[in-house]
């Protein structure tokens, strides 16, 4: 079958490894979604995608702030900000 | 042994009471001054300006040398999905610790997936855990499990164990 | 515009000498009023005398951290041999 004209997909990204999913149900499970959603459009979102996906850079850079202030606000949201799965033994 | 830090580490390690115990397991850090610029809270200030005014913290002399390596760094984690978005205090923090053979201290995952999965990029990578459990080995902690739960409750961070599969 | 303080010493406290002139030389009033990242860097000054340092701290370039420096009336302590 020709390839011709389509674009191969990157199915890496639909990978995720164990340590993520376990790091994403943490922050989903603490966030306090009542603050969250009390939170400005923009703010809300950046908060969301941090829970999703775990990345602090993207989600800061979409917030706007620097990053300090972008961990203020994960921390007010009561979502972990650093999370270390240990694998035992 | 000398280490290379970037900024998310020293947010998050700055919060820790027992902090002083990286001083006792390397003889200095790297930092790049963007990590300087990024700081602003008191907690990370006033740890970082005592570092700095000890001579622990060193900024990086050599910057424009390890730009061809930032490159390539920034590069794949624009590319590969599998990499987390790096900025350059990450992204310079791995290339140090790659030039000067440091133990990078981050709490990046971008950073330790493109160690793992990328051998030219190899480097001894350290989050919060795996220092506490080198002072734990070195003998400067007594007990690591209950320093795990002092850390979390100070800084906020968690810590999840697992079974190994 | 504070002018640079000149001491004479010989002393091996030469850098205790210097954080001493410049913490009772500085306007507290001033620096107390900053926001904490200038504060923070003057305050590193003050103790450390290393501008450079100071000036990445502050996220200040050499020149506008001098401006900040002159601002606050720390002096830059220069300490001469007898």
């Amino acid at each position: 079958m020709s390839m011709r004209g389509r674009q191969a997909i990157d199915l890496r990204k639909f990978l995720e490894d164990e340590e993520s999913m376990i790091e994403r149900d943490i922050r989903r499970e603490e966030a306090d979604w009542n603050f969250i959603n009390s939170l400005n459009p923009r703010l809300m979102w950046a908060v969301k995608l941090f829970i999703e996906r775990g990345d602090l850079r993207l989600a800061q850079h979409m917030s706007g702030l620097d990053l300090e202030d972008f961990i203020e606000i994960l921390r007010s949201a009561k979502v972990p900000v650093f999370i270390t799965v240990i694998k035992d033994p | 042994m000398i280490c290379s830090i970037d900024t998310c580490f020293l947010i998050d390690w700055s919060r820790y009471r027992g902090r002083d115990v990286l001083k006792k397991l390397f003889d200095y850090g790297f930092v790049i001054d963007e990590v300087l610029e990024e700081i602003k809270s008191e907690s990370t200030l006033t740890y970082v300006s005592s570092l700095l005014a000890e001579g622990f913290l060193v900024i990086y002399p050599f910057k424009r040398e390890i730009e061809p390596i930032v490159r390539k760094i920034v590069d794949i984690s624009a590319r590969d999905p599998r990499v987390r978005t790096l900025d350059p205090p990450e992204a310079y923090a791995l290339a140090i610790g790659v030039r000067e053979n440091a133990v990078v201290l981050t709490e990046s995952r971008g950073v330790m997936n493109i160690v793992r999965l990328y051998p030219e990029f190899s480097s001894t990578v350290w989050r919060s855990y795996e220092v506490l459990r080198r002072a734990h080995e070195l003998g400067f902690i007594s007990n690591l499990g209950e320093e795990l739960d002092e850390y979390e409750r100070e800084t906020g961070h968690r810590f999840k164990k697992v079974l190994r599969r | 515009m504070p002018e640079p303080t000149v001491s004479t010493s010989s002393s091996a406290n030469d850098e205790a000498i210097e954080r001493d002139i410049r913490r009772e030389e500085a306007d507290w009033n001033f620096i107390n009023s900053l926001p904490l990242k200038l504060k923070q860097a003057l305050l590193f000054y003050i103790e450390v005398g290393d501008e450079y340092k100071a000036a990445k701290l502050a996220g200040l370039s050499l020149d506008e951290f001098e401006e900040l420096r002159m601002k606050a009336r720390v002096p830059k302590v220069i300490l001469l041999e007898e």
